[in-house]
């Protein structure tokens, strides 16, 4: 697994931040470059939920379908893939100086071996680029929009 | 030599009869082809600006050479055409420089000021400013993803007062055309730099064609790839009404701002 993470300070308390974050069907409005985030049944922010999920990286939009695997009022929501490319993502919230710290860590895996870990390579550092973006746009709506 | 320092401060007067559309018209060609050639540039979103007189404010990039200033000029001008005035405000170092202050003064590029602002907003005309200025053009490389407007709010209540709203433009890999290794504030001000021109920074660079510089008084930028975005009007009056909270529209817009570089930031397929 290629791992890539990143966090940002949010001036407003967990559990504020924790209702943006566990309104999963909200997820793209804040989450740059998800292109595609659709629920596949009921949504209600439980683990056992399901998504089908395109998220643009380069040239293309890598995707699949995914589980949620861990939601921890107000501390942190996890998914993982069932289909498509393989990956696990979490998002985490501490206490920091009166506001949050918030934190997403995303794992992926690619097929093939010296390819594969030259696209992780390239990919990854795309990818951090658009969990930055995401905990940016994140912060800007907890702070000024809701 | 004091006279000299003083002009040097001062600057040129905003004298808005220089600007020169045919001048302008006549230069597009070549703009465009640096922007496209050289720069690969792209400039999205200049649909959202409203008719009537608005405040671009921008994030400044590239050192000494901040060439992402003439592409946007460049949209502008054949976006809206020429007729359209838009002034921009800039340090007196560059509208009183020899040669290339006329030149700039031609392009509708004015002294920074708040009253030269004013004025060219009774007028009618468009203005563009990056409040950041020296220290946003010349800060570190490693930081090329962040706005740094240095706290200043100018460009806020010259907004307010005039009742126009503000454009945001966010430009993104124009800070890669040179290598700002540390900004030297520090040395800036041991030298009264700031005293004698209002300069805050004194960078040192990796740049071509002189490979490490001090101060960036010229260099050739690299051909990276450049991509500037407007984003949605902000109107301040709207927004706060008459009992507006200046340090919170400063987070506001820098904020907004901010997620609209790392959103463009996105679109790089490598670091560089």
């Amino acid at each position: 697994m290629y791992a890539v993470g990143h966090s940002i300070h949010i001036r407003r308390p967990v559990e504020d931040v924790f209702k943006v974050v566990c309104d999963l069907p909200s997820l793209p409005d804040w989450f740059v470059g998800i292109e595609k985030w659709e629920p596949i049944g009921p949504a209600h922010a439980s683990v056992g939920d399901r998504y089908r999920v395109l998220m643009k990286v380069g040239s293309i939009a890598a995707g699949g379908q995914v589980v949620i695997t861990e939601v921890i009022e107000p501390r942190s929501i996890a998914w993982r893939s069932e289909l498509g490319t393989k990956h696990t993502a979490r998002f985490i919230l501490d206490p920091e100086d009166g506001g949050s710290r918030a934190s997403i860590e995303l794992a992926f895996e690619l097929s093939g071996a010296v390819s594969s870990r030259l696209t992780e390579l390239i990919s990854g550092a795309m990818v951090r680029r658009s969990l930055d973006a995401t905990l940016e746009q994140l912060r800007h709506h907890c702070e000024f929009e809701v | 030599m004091a006279t000299d320092t003083k002009a040097l401060i001062a600057g040129a007067q905003a004298d808005f009869s220089e600007r020169d559309p045919e001048f302008i018209r006549r230069q597009l060609p070549l703009l465009w082809l640096l922007s496209t050639l050289y720069f690969r540039a792209e400039v999205t979103g200049m649909e959202k600006v409203p008719d009537g007189p608005v405040l671009f404010v921008g994030n400044h990039n590239g050192g000494s050479m901040p060439l992402d200033v003439p592409i946007f000029l460049l949209a502008f001008n054949t976006y809206f055409s020429v007729d359209r005035p838009l002034y921009a405000l800039a340090h007196a170092m560059l509208t009183s420089a020899p040669g290339l202050g006329a030149i700039a003064r031609r392009f509708g590029v004015i002294t920074a000021g708040p009253e030269a602002a004013r004025q060219a907003f009774d007028q009618g005309a468009s203005l563009l400013v990056y409040p950041g200025g020296d220290v946003e053009v010349m800060r570190p490389w490693t930081k090329r993803f962040e706005i740094n407007f240095d706290g200043r709010k100018g460009f806020l209540k010259l907004a307010y007062d005039a009742g126009v709203p503000i454009v945001p433009v966010v430009t993104d890999g124009m800070h890669d055309s040179l290598i700002v290794l540390t900004d030297g504030k520090r040395l800036a001000k041991t030298l009264r730099l700031d005293k004698l021109g209002r300069i805050k920074v004194l960078p040192i660079a990796l740049a071509a064609p002189f490979g490490i510089t001090v101060g960036d008084l010229f260099h050739v930028p690299f051909p990276v790839k450049v991509r500037t975005n407007v984003l949605d009007p902000i109107d301040l009056r709207d927004k706060y009404g008459d009992d507006i909270d200046w340090d919170h529209a400063y987070d506001y817009v820098t904020s907004t701002m901010q997620v609209g570089l790392k959103k463009l930031a996105t679109k790089r397929t490598l670091p560089i």
